[in-house]
């Protein structure tokens, strides 16, 4: 009867142990830095459930999280960098090009630049970000990513730390809608790293 | 063997159990800040408010879009369905309304290519309070109606901003 007793006190204090558990490993993956699933192009990434009611709990909770009032893919696809395409950690240190060989296919699309607590950097720069009416005609252009000011399009990182990119598509094409991994996006390519501020 | 099988068991359905119900309650947890901050910033339920433009001191919503001018709604459709009334930009641009439960799905999104005559008028109700063309049915109670308006040119700023005031939510 001890024995019983010792047992069911083990096995109710490991059930509570483990709910705790399970609930913090729950908040670590939604707020930590992992990433999961969706579709990649280049550095890009999307998830073809944000917005949606079908989304999984794991990723509708992530996107609350980092994309709060997101809209459908009908409407509109995000994608996201926070690497360059050849896999680094984006950096405020270094330079970048974001280099367009076109325009995405959408009605619309703006490239915004946020840091790494995914609200604008905070530099008094106003250089946020670049748009479809920025580019105008233009197919083939790209914009520097630089703590220094840059002829042509230029999107500031300062303070933005280990910084992301987000390239909105609104109203994007019926063949991005089916499959975002069709986009053709630009490259992230890495310049120069160190440069004074 | 049962003496620590029956304990392990019990730890292992705990931790699932824990981390399901931790991510089935977030997402409404993150929504209710977010209305909350919404309502700080002079929104009130079933009223539109209209937000600045944005820029690098916005800290309401995760990445907000420098290029969007956005208004909103926080709808309680509890005591009976709202008029939501959109304006199409015009100067031709995209708009759009965007519907939002209280566990962050997005139920219905209209754009501007929806917008005849430069304007739409929906009635967002609960399920069972009303029915017919221009019906939306909100699958929860309370949520976030956002339109959001491009403003890629700052020196229009007046005439967009004009624009975008017609967004219009409320009782009916």
């Amino acid at each position: 009867m001890a024995n019983l007793a010792a047992m069911i006190i083990r096995s109710a204090l490991t059930a509570l142990a483990g709910l705790v558990i399970g609930a913090c490993l729950a908040v670590f993956l939604v707020f930590g830095p992992a990433e999961f699933g969706g579709i990649k192009v280049g550095p890009w990434r999307t998830n073809v459930h944000i917005g949606s009611p079908d989304a999984p709990d794991i990723v509708r909770s992530i996107i609350a999280r980092r994309g709060l009032l997101a809209m459908s893919r009908e409407e509109t696809v995000y994608f996201s960098a926070d690497t360059d395409s050849d896999g680094r950690a984006l950096d405020e240190t270094c330079d970048y090009r974001v280099v367009f060989t076109t325009q995405p296919d959408a009605r619309w699309w703006s490239l915004t630049l946020y840091a790494e607590d995914d609200f604008l950097p905070v530099n008094g720069l106003e250089a946020h970000s670049v748009s479809a009416q920025d580019a105008g005609e233009q197919q083939s252009f790209a914009v520097t990513v630089s703590r220094q000011q840059a002829d042509g399009f230029w999107v500031s990182p300062e303070n933005g730390g280990a910084f992301n990119l987000t390239l909105r598509l609104y109203n994007p094409s019926e063949a991005i809608v089916a499959d975002p991994g069709v986009a053709v996006l630009p490259a992230v390519e890495r310049l120069a790293c160190g440069g004074a501020s | 063997m049962t003496r620590w099988l029956i304990p392990a068991a019990a730890g292992l359905v705990g931790l699932i159990l824990g981390f399901q119900l931790m991510l089935g309650v977030l997402p409404g947890f993150i929504m209710t800040q977010a209305m909350e901050r919404f309502e700080v910033l002079g929104g009130v339920a079933n009223e539109e408010g209209h937000a600045p433009p944005i820029d690098e001191t916005a800290r309401s919503v995760v990445r907000p879009s420098p290029d969007i001018l956005y208004s909103g709604c926080l709808f309680d459709v509890s005591n009976g369905p709202m008029t939501v009334t959109a304006p199409a930009p015009s100067d031709g641009g995209y708009a759009s309304v965007s519907f939002f439960d209280n566990r962050t799905n997005n139920f219905a999104v209209v754009n501007d290519r929806d917008m005849e005559g430069g304007m739409v008028t929906y009635t967002l109700a609960a399920r069972g309070q009303a029915s017919g063309e221009g019906v939306i049915e909100a699958p929860t109670n309370t949520g976030l109606i956002l339109y959001r308006r491009i403003w890629a040119d700052p020196t229009a700023f007046e005439a967009t901003d004009a624009d975008r005031r017609r967004f219009d939510c409320s009782p009916v």
